[in-house]
């Protein structure tokens, strides 16, 4: 409370209040302009038609067409099935690892979080290198089994819950690991003593107590799952709402399929609200008694039962760091399809990545780099006011970023492009020079892709808040995932829309935001919110 | 993708002959291209440009290409209303030319007489293809056929004989082992989708589509896709590839072949230059470039066809141009064989949503019940 209160007197405090209240309200017009106005825009555009009247219609579709319905129930499932399957692994693997003492503990420890940290795109190409239909494993059992056709491991709904397990369960066992570590040791202890013995004091006592620990996670591994695109696309499933609102937002050649794209988007974020709120409610309604961090001791465990356990975490481990094996190789492998290895190998792609198109290097290292620059600069005093002060409207600020979370990245890139580029063109409009005219869509475009990325670390940081405080301490902060959408997917953003043929056409854009009569006076608002960007 | 040449006397001086007229004139020193057409095949053409006018007006030409499917493209020009934000529209349909045209969206080609003239007005029967627009709005660059590809391995392993014609893909035993591209997001699948309609009739061609529907083991999300997965071996034949997409996986090291069945579409790949362009001159250059025989020749090294009678690919025993004869079934003109073609344009264009939907309704949203059959 006493932090609290002195940081509250560095906001009024009597040093710099002029600058501070600056501070405020650049991180408001921020949050205006990243935030609001693009939720507000899908919102607005799925509940109206081409001609820009309020409608239900799109989700009158939406609910009576069958494969929608079934994508919204498949995205559902998995996403428990997810919890269920990372539950299960991560939580065997954070009492491991917390309770008992075995070879290599320690190294297991560090070895286990590394899935989490590789790249998921690159981790589900693996899986498929190695698992796929002329992956390794089905070669070999071809080879040497004279099977015909190849086991499918991989192309379906069940492929997409074994990569979405073996990346995800680590923040499983993260976020069991840290409440673990706090549950007070007398707590079992008592229930020891009252005749509580293994399972039983396991299921009753211990299990409950890293609850808000548990809840944060499995909400984390939900909601990642539910918004991923890209792994699914890769092994061909496209029944699940992440998948359907990317494909139909990014084939521009039907209207009608664009706007339920939109729609789905809607969609998407009000169901991780939802579930967001669920968790939360969760947690609240359940007492946990103030716990702070205490030593716990750890159980040898007998010769067997250490081996088996060593053997259970090689096996993970085997199963989740393998696919990046497949990466390596196909990394240096040329022309690699239906043998277990490649045939012939070179390095001519690093050398094409590198001299050839340097540009994809460096852009990512520029784009990333600029993230993280705005991440400093927004976040971190937003974190400060919302951590460590009583400012008024920090209830608001912490709501609208949680929700930046739960939007498509697809969808947030149409927002911005509507909103920025229609700025950027209502500026010049009038005035000569093209080539300013570039520079300030290339600078706006550079604002979205950053702004973007933006979300991410302050992904992690809400559910630090708001589930369980202290809960995913040590996540790694990862950028890419959470209806995040590959930076190139926003340059397509920027072509137009149109319909095919050539018939009537309206401007897309206009269409697409109602934007009629009233085009006037909001695209000068428009251009001076996005003044003040600049 | 940067791409060595050497191109030999002959070439010089041909080129150096159809490039006179503009020759007299400076060209600005930025090119910026509006396209479907993929990288793969842009990026070789801008490169090979770029050291021609090097070597030609010693301008250092700044080249990009602003990528775009060609719905998109198309609506883009359109928005510019006159005022382009690139100077050349390269790639889609013709007929697309033709409106952008009669909107005066497109500045008249000043190409030389020979070099117009060198091209046919049309190939193909009974449905010709125009190759250049008679009112001289746009003209074709290469020809290229949307056909399909597959894994000659895995066709021995599954015991079948490799493919010649659209209806082999129906072999039960390629059951999921087919990859295609919805004709929701691609032009190439919903050009063949066309073809199969316009061959066929609506009610067998649809019939025949979901046969393919439940042949098929994975719908891509992007068209280049397809000739990828098919490469890697992961599925054993792949619907609708435009020729130079599956090269690339050829010259990648895969073993994958490429069959343009007789009824496969073959788009001219029409150009044009934008009115309003503020660079009209490079523009220009790079029209001519692209039909000169070192334009024609660098295109023929990516798996596409010479658009003109004149020219055939050919090279040297071993080289990337002679790879691509062999890759595309031996082909080295298409004027040299009997082209048919049912598909029809105007129509595709007329129904464009309506197979869309009935794709969506019909094949997309039941797969695994087509799958099942």
């Amino acid at each position: 409370m006493g932090m609290a209160q002195t940081a509250a007197l560095v906001i009024r405090g009597p040093r710099t209040p002029a600058s501070a209240a600056i501070g405020f309200g650049l991180i408001w017009v921020f949050l205006f302009l990243f935030v609001l106005y693009p939720l507000t825009r899908i919102f607005y555009d799925a509940f109206s038609d081409e001609a820009g009247q309020l409608t239900l219609a799109n989700f009158y579709e939406f609910f009576t067409d069958r494969y929608y319905l079934r994508s919204l129930w498949n995205s559902l499932v998995l996403g428990v099935a997810t919890v269920v399957t990372t539950s299960v692994i991560g939580i065997a693997v954070a009492f491991l690892i917390i309770r008992f003492e075995f070879p290599y503990r320690n190294l297991f420890s560090y070895l286990t979080m590394l899935p989490m940290i590789l790249p998921p795109l690159v981790g589900v190409l693996g899986f498929v290198f190695i698992l796929g239909r002329a992956g390794t494993v089905n070669v070999l059992l071809m080879d040497w089994f004279g099977m015909l056709h190849p086991v499918n491991f991989m192309y379906g709904t069940h492929g997409v819950l074994l990569v979405e397990t073996l990346h995800l369960f680590p923040f499983m066992t993260l976020s069991i690991l840290d409440s673990l570590s706090k549950v007070d040791p007398s707590l079992e202890e008592a229930a020891q003593v009252m005749g509580a013995n293994g399972w039983r004091r396991f299921r009753d006592v211990t299990l409950p107590l890293t609850t808000p620990g548990y809840v944060s996670g499995a909400l984390l591994v939900f909601i990642w799952t539910f918004a991923d695109f890209v792994t699914p696309l890769v092994v061909g499933v496209q029944d699940l709402l992440a998948v359907q609102a990317y494909l139909n937002i990014t084939q521009f050649v039907d209207r009608r399929i664009f706007r339920m794209g939109i729609v789905i988007s809607a969609l998407l974020v009000v169901l991780a609200i939802v579930f967001v709120l669920v968790a939360r409610h969760y947690v609240a309604i359940k007492d946990y008694s103030s716990l702070a961090y205490s030593r716990v001791e750890r159980r040898q465990l007998g010769p067997v039962a250490r081996w088996l356990a060593v053997g259970f975490l090689v096996l993970l481990l085997f199963a989740s760091l393998l696919p990046q094996a497949g990466v390596v190789l196909a990394a240096v492998g040329k022309g690699w399809s239906l043998t277990a290895l490649p045939d012939h190998y070179t390095l001519d792609h690093f050398r094409q990545v590198s001299v050839e198109t340097p540009r994809f290097i460096v852009n990512s290292l520029l784009y990333s780099g600029l993230a993280v620059l705005i991440c400093l600069v927004i976040g971190v005093p937003m974190a400060w006011i919302m951590a460590r002060t009583r400012t008024p409207g920090r209830g608001a600020m912490d709501a609208l970023t949680t929700l930046i979370l739960a939007i498509p990245g697809t969808a947030i890139g149409i927002a911005y492009k509507q909103l920025f580029v229609a700025a950027a063109r209502a500026q010049v409009d009038g005035r000569s020079g093209r080539e300013r005219r570039r520079r300030q869509v290339d600078h706006v475009q550079g604002h979205h892709r950053a702004a973007r990325v933006e979300g991410h670390p302050r992904r992690r940081d809400f559910f630090l808040h708001h589930v369980d405080p202290g809960g995913l301490r040590h996540a790694v902060p990862h950028a890419g995932r959470l209806g995040d959408d590959p930076l190139r997917n926003l340059h397509l953003l920027h072509r137009r829309i149109p319909q095919p043929g050539g018939r009537a056409r309206r401007d897309p854009d206009r269409a697409l935001c109602g934007e009629s009569l009233r085009g006037q006076s909001r695209r000068g608002s428009a251009r001076r919110r996005a003044v003040r960007v600049r | 993708m940067i791409r060595t040449s050497k191109p030999s006397a002959f070439v010089l001086t041909t080129l150096l002959a159809v490039a006179a007229p503009v020759a007299a004139q400076q060209i600005e020193n930025e090119l910026v291209l509006i396209t479907p057409v993929a990288r793969t095949l842009t990026d070789p053409a801008l490169a090979e440009f770029a050291k021609y006018a090097k070597e030609k007006w010693n301008v250092n030409v700044k080249t990009s290409a602003l990528a775009a499917g060609t719905p998109v493209a198309y609506g883009r020009i359109v928005e510019w209303k006159g005022r382009p934000e690139a100077d050349i529209f390269w790639g889609g349909e013709s007929a697309l030319f033709d409106k952008l045209a009669e909107q005066k969206l497109l500045a008249k080609l000043d190409l030389p007489k020979s070099v117009v003239d060198s091209i046919p007005d049309s190939i193909g029967k009974p449905k010709p293809i125009p190759l250049k627009d008679p009112k001289g709005y746009w003209i074709g660059t290469v020809l290229e056929p949307y056909g399909l590809v597959y894994h000659p391995r895995l066709y021995q392993r599954l015991g079948i004989e490799p493919p010649k014609d659209w209806d082999d893909l129906l072999n039960p035993k390629l059951k999921g082992n087919v990859a295609q591209c919805a004709p929701t997001r691609s032009s190439s699948s919903h050009a063949t989708y066309e073809v199969i309609l316009q061959r066929d009739g609506d009610e067998k061609g649809w019939a025949w589509l979901k046969r393919l529907g439940g042949n098929t083991g994975i719908f891509t999300a992007r068209s280049r896709d397809v000739p990828a997965v098919v490469a890697r071996g992961e599925f054993a034949a792949g619907f609708a590839v435009p020729s130079y997409m599956a090269f690339e996986d050829r010259l990648a090291g895969h073993d994958i072949k490429f069959v343009a069945p007789k009824t496969a579409w073959i788009t001219p790949e029409p150009i044009g230059i934008l009115a309003g362009s503020k660079r009209p001159r490079t523009a220009l250059a790079f029209v001519e470039f692209m039909l000169s025989e070192r334009g024609q020749n660098m295109a023929m090294e990516r798996g596409v066809f010479p658009i003109t009678p004149k020219h055939r690919v050919q090279g040297k025993p071993g080289s990337q141009a002679e790879m691509a004869v062999e890759f595309t079934g031996g082909i080295r003109s298409y004027f040299d064989v009997e082209v048919t073609n049912i598909y029809d344009d105007d129509k595709a264009q007329a129904r464009y949503e309506q197979v869309n939907s009935q794709f969506r309704k019909e094949i997309e949203s039941v797969a695994e019940e087509l799958k099942r059959k």
